[in-house]
């Protein structure tokens, strides 16, 4: 039985565990977990679990976990409890949590707005800032339930060491599935760079579109890190400095991650 | 391209509360669409329509694009457009994007 001991800090610097622990699941008929103690999760964190914890339960994999509930993360207990409980895929409602720093929802078939609605009184932001995360968390929803055809996606915002993270998971076509549909190109990495640009689209009845360009230019103003995650590749954008790294995943992903940090500034007073 | 808190001409005018009329639904390109053919159904009756945004952001471009940008194609000339068409207490980045959509389905 293949053991995995997960990094303290669960959070979206390194997907390449996760996407192991995801092919594991996928190929072993149960699995030892362990986490450490203290365990910290950042907001993309929870996305994460919950993604490991529905694929999970959808394979049906034994899950040994060495952590006690006691003391655990209290997400990691309801992680534990959820996965305990359920045979078939629960209502992704099931996941929802918030803290004091972080807003995750599980969200079923369409459009929820009720997270973005709640950061305006849950963190204080710039106005811009504000307005900014809104628009992105809009966008990064309607592409995921455009182009995803998953029924379910995860959300979240929060707030970890002096930046705004923002994201949507979800666990459909990726975005190089989707996009192949209507364009020819190399590769998986050359597929998501393409989703950034203005113009693609895969819609048909509606004419396009300015795919995920506009959501680009509003990150790039606000000098953040946006990390894209689908099928064979991963592009990680750093707008403060202009660079980004592009690479082929070692695992592939069926789905797409996208995980979005913002240095962030208190609402000023006037 | 629209006037924002002007007044219409004519007392007997189509208003439309955004946080009413798109209570579940403020963002996406099926309710800019809606919105669009709710546009088109008044500038053809002749009928001028304020759009209350209530200073509630919508942070949405496909909104703004399937609602306000599009109406470019509709073939509705632009001075018909910002004669029917008011925008009342729309948050000021809202208005940046319908701007900037705009112009860009214009080119």
């Amino acid at each position: 039985m293949p053991s995995f001991q997960l990094p303290k800090i669960i959070e979206d610097s390194r997907i390449d565990i996760y996407l192991i622990l995801l092919e594991a699941i996928k190929k072993h008929p149960k699995i030892a977990l362990e986490f450490f103690r203290p365990t910290q999760i950042s907001p993309a964190g929870h996305a994460i679990l919950a993604c490991l914890c529905d694929s999970i339960i959808e394979q049906r994999c034994a899950v040994l976990w060495s952590s006690k509930k006691t003391g655990a993360h209290s997400f990691i207990s309801l992680i534990q409890s959820i996965q305990e409980k359920h045979n078939l895929l629960p209502d992704p409602s099931v996941y929802d949590f918030e803290s004091e720093s972080c807003l995750f929802k599980g969200i079923k078939n369409g459009l929820d707005l009720s997270l973005i609605e709640k950061i305006e009184y849950k963190f204080t932001l710039d106005d811009n800032l504000l307005f900014d995360c809104k628009l992105i968390l809009n966008e990064l929803m309607q592409n995921t339930i455009s182009h995803s055809g998953a029924e379910r996606y995860f959300m979240y915002a929060g707030k970890w060491k002096n930046e705004i993270h923002l994201g949507v998971l979800d666990m459909g076509i990726s975005i190089p599935a989707k996009l192949r549909q209507k364009y020819v190109r190399e590769n998986d990495l050359d597929y998501i760079l393409l989703a950034m640009e203005e113009g693609s689209t895969t819609r048909r009845q509606r004419m396009g579109g300015f795919g995920l360009y506009y959501f680009h230019h509003f990150l790039k103003r606000n000098r953040a890190k946006l990390t894209l995650v689908s099928g064979e590749a991963q592009v990680r954008y750093y707008f403060h400095t202009r660079k980004s790294q592009k690479s082929y995943l070692k695992y592939p992903l069926r789905g797409s991650w996208c995980f979005a940090r913002i240095p962030y500034q208190k609402r000023r007073i006037t | 391209m629209f006037r924002t808190n002007s007044l219409p001409k004519k007392e007997d005018n189509l208003k439309i509360v955004i946080q009413k009329a798109f209570q579940d639904d403020y963002v996406s390109r099926e309710a800019g669409e809606k919105l669009r053919k709710m546009f088109v159904t008044a500038i053809q009756n002749q009928e001028e329509v304020i759009v209350d945004f209530g200073n509630k952001a919508i942070a949405s471009t496909s909104f703004f694009d399937e609602g306000f940008a599009k109406l470019s194609l509709e073939k509705i000339p632009s001075e018909k457009i910002k004669k029917f068409i008011h925008l009342k207490n729309i948050h000021p980045r809202d208005q940046e994007i319908c701007t900037i959509l705009c112009n860009k389905r214009k080119k």
